[in-house]
């Protein structure tokens, strides 16, 4: 059992392709996992464990019928709790939509069963993906299994988490600010933000529309590939999708290498606030990448000192609008209907009940940035901001391939640090938001722990807009070489749990 | 399709009737909060961040009622604090419980305590990006180049009243039932 956990999705496949393993035992395998640690990491807000095994019988029986499996048939998957699944509850972390029973299933969630990947259930997260540690959700907080009384970052938490536990080989993730990269950097695991577009946002809560972006996450750079392949591509219901070929990224994640590449190191991504820990092994990433045949070029973005604020104008406005669906008349909660108070006193009311402080916080300072006398100042400045962000990196990327910078400035922070200090959390993300504001792709993969605390240290790498196949390309050569340099991969540390 | 529910004299909320469609609000522009000005009195400006002496609020004319911005517009020199407007909170009580009120939240009194340091703090931080609201900088609201992506005009399968109706917190007649809308006259 112990073996079948800590395969990788590839080879979890490959298994189940000769017959050497079925499905239904390792979908079994991972329940029982789940069973066995989840009591203490909270990484599932809801397992299926029905659909999951009936998902791993229709694997097996099209094996034994000859039919050609994909290349993630049967391997099990944790789903951040933001995209719908038909007949399976999504809360997005929210009490507005606890017991909500979707009638549709997200395109996300469409791709990945007709890919046979076995969907285990949802994993937890901040509320609405509004935060950097998971302890925002309304199902209380998520273990970081390398030490669980730290975070596993955040928003997608409990994918992190689910991973990093070996509860599931692959998750999805959705990233609006670093909440793919974020918390894939804190637990040692990969993730990687797509470029905006690639992956459908149909049937994903939306946060913040310009912005919320779903991905891969795993535990290898090349599993997050597979992953990757099976979930992008265009989707005509959703009017922001990319209608262009998904990038090669699953053949540059088998030909790793950076040799002859130019790698940007960013002036601006270091200095005040970040841990020296996480500096060393980021320095570190760069003289490997430079033995391993990469030029590094020294950059100026000046511009990436404004996009922490410049988001956090962004993405509250965006959030205010988007969330105001939620008024307790059509699904979800609904309190005070009681026939002495009006639509618009439920509707008040249902919001008050139903959202948590941090969701709140951002629907008024959304609603403060975009009225009038404020837009201009605020939202209006902030938009400016996102087209110089812009610029930065068109002119970085015309001297380099990619751009790598510790994905956080941090490790993992203890779970109530800075739960009531909305600024200290907002500056997690101070490394991951440019590319999200800008539209371009990114990744986390583990770089080592910090000699301080023996945490997990992610390093970011960042591509230009639909060059995903960078990513993974970089990635698998760095992967390779700290495996190689450590005896084995980083989670082999974490504790058993 | 959009709902639209009238709130006395100063705002409407339009909201987007689609259940989580993938083509949501990507800017603000439906499901918008539209502030009609209803042109009551209102103190000197005070937005937040402001005596940290950056923002500089425009559109003057279009008052957020109760908390107007100073009269000047953009490109005219920064409004001038008077030594009481200095020490004054940046975002009072009373804003938050006027932001709350727009935003449909009927927050209760310790929240709003909280949430007004908290508020007040955030603004103060994100204020800086008020240093480029003079560049000549075209706005950037979106990363993708898109303008109008449609669909053709064609039938095709959509869910079923029921499955519509299965999340509703009260439902008859297949319709959404909810409570009353408009005031007994």
């Amino acid at each position: 059992m112990t073996d079948i956990i800590k395969l990788t999705a590839a080879e979890t496949a490959e298994k189940i392709a000769s017959g050497e393993l079925t499905a239904v035992e390792v979908t079994e395998a991972h329940l029982a996992r789940i069973e066995a640690v989840d009591e203490k990491v909270h990484a599932f807000l809801h397992v299926d464990r029905e659909g999951a095994l009936a998902q791993a019988r229709a694997v097996d029986e099209k094996r034994a019928r000859g039919e050609k499996l994909g290349p993630l048939a049967g391997v099990p998957l944790a789903l951040k709790d933001i995209f719908t699944t038909e007949g399976v509850p999504t809360t997005v972390g929210s009490k507005i939509l606890e017991g909500w029973i979707p009638p549709y299933d997200a395109t996300l969630t469409k791709r990945l069963k007709a890919a046979d990947v076995v969907i285990l259930g949802k994993t937890n997260m901040d509320e609405f993906a509004m935060g950097s540690s998971t302890e925002n959700s309304a199902y209380g907080p998520t273990g970081n299994p390398w030490d669980l009384t730290r975070i596993p970052g955040g928003s997608g938490g409990g994918s992190s988490a689910a991973l990093a536990s070996f509860q599931a080989p692959l998750a999805i993730g959705t990233d609006t600010g670093g909440s793919i990269r974020q918390p894939a950097a804190v637990t040692g695991t990969v993730g990687v933000k797509p470029t905006y577009g690639a992956v459908s946002r149909y049937g994903m809560v939306a946060f913040s529309s310009s912005l919320d972006q779903g991905g891969p996450c795993a535990r290898t750079v090349l599993d997050a590939a597979l992953l990757h392949e099976v979930i992008a591509g265009h989707d005509p219901m959703d009017s922001t999708s990319i209608d262009a070929p998904v990038p090669p990224v699953v053949e540059a994640a088998r030909n790793g290498s950076v040799a002859g590449m130019r790698v940007g190191v960013v002036k601006q991504f270091r200095g005040e606030g970040y841990q020296p820990g996480v500096m060393q092994r980021f320095d570190e990433s760069v003289e490997l990448l430079k033995e391993l045949g990469a030029e590094i070029v020294e950059l100026d973005c000046p511009s990436f000192d404004l996009a922490l604020s410049a988001y956090y104008l962004i993405a509250p406005s965006e959030c205010s609008s988007n969330l105001a669906r939620f008024d307790g008349l059509r699904y979800g909660l609904r309190t005070g209907d009681d026939g002495t108070h009006s639509a618009e006193e439920v509707t008040s009311l249902t919001r008050e009940a139903g959202f948590g402080p941090e969701v709140k916080r951002r629907i008024m300072l959304g609603t403060y940035a975009l009225s009038s006398g404020y837009y201009d100042a605020y939202y209006g400045s902030a938009q400016k901001v996102r087209t110089l962000i812009k610029q930065d990196f068109d002119t970085a990327f015309e001297q380099v391939d990619v751009i790598v910078s510790p994905t956080t400035p941090t490790t993992a922070f203890p779970i109530g640090e800075r739960a009531d200090d909305p600024m200290a959390m907002y500056l997690a993300d101070l490394c991951t938001i440019p590319t999200n504001l800008a539209g371009n792709a990114a990744m986390s993969l583990p770089c080592g722990l910090a000699p301080e605390d023996n945490l997990p240290v992610g390093l970011q790498i960042i591509a230009p807009v639909m060059k995903d196949d960078r990513l993974y390309k970089v990635g698998a050569a760095v992967e390779a070489a700290f495996v190689e340099k450590w005896g084995h991969p980083l989670l082999e540390e974490a504790p058993s749990l | 399709m959009s709902l639209c529910v009238p709130k006395s004299d100063e705002s409407v909320i339009v909201r987007d009737a689609e259940l989580l469609s993938g083509d949501d609000v990507v800017t603000a522009e439906r499901g918008d909060l539209v502030v009609v000005p209803s042109g009551r009195p209102h103190r000197p400006g005070r937005g937040a961040g402001r005596r940290r002496g950056t923002p500089r609020p425009g559109n003057a004319e279009k008052p957020l009622h109760g908390h107007r911005a100073p009269p000047h517009r953009i490109g005219s020199k920064p409004h001038t604090l008077t030594p009481e407007e200095r020490c004054m909170p940046g975002i009072t009580r009373e804003e938050v419980a006027h932001l709350a009120r727009l935003a449909r939240l009927e927050l209760k009194p310790e929240e709003l305590d909280h949430f007004a340091g908290q508020l007040d703090d955030i603004i103060g931080a994100v204020a800086r990006v008020s240093e480029v609201a003079d560049r000549d900088v075209p706005p950037t609201s979106h990363p993708l180049p898109l303008t109008n992506v449609m669909r053709a005009d064609e039938v095709r399968p959509s869910l079923t009243p029921e499955q519509a109706l299965s999340g509703a917190p009260a439902q008859e007649q297949q319709r959404f039932k909810v409570p009353q809308i408009l005031g007994e006259e």
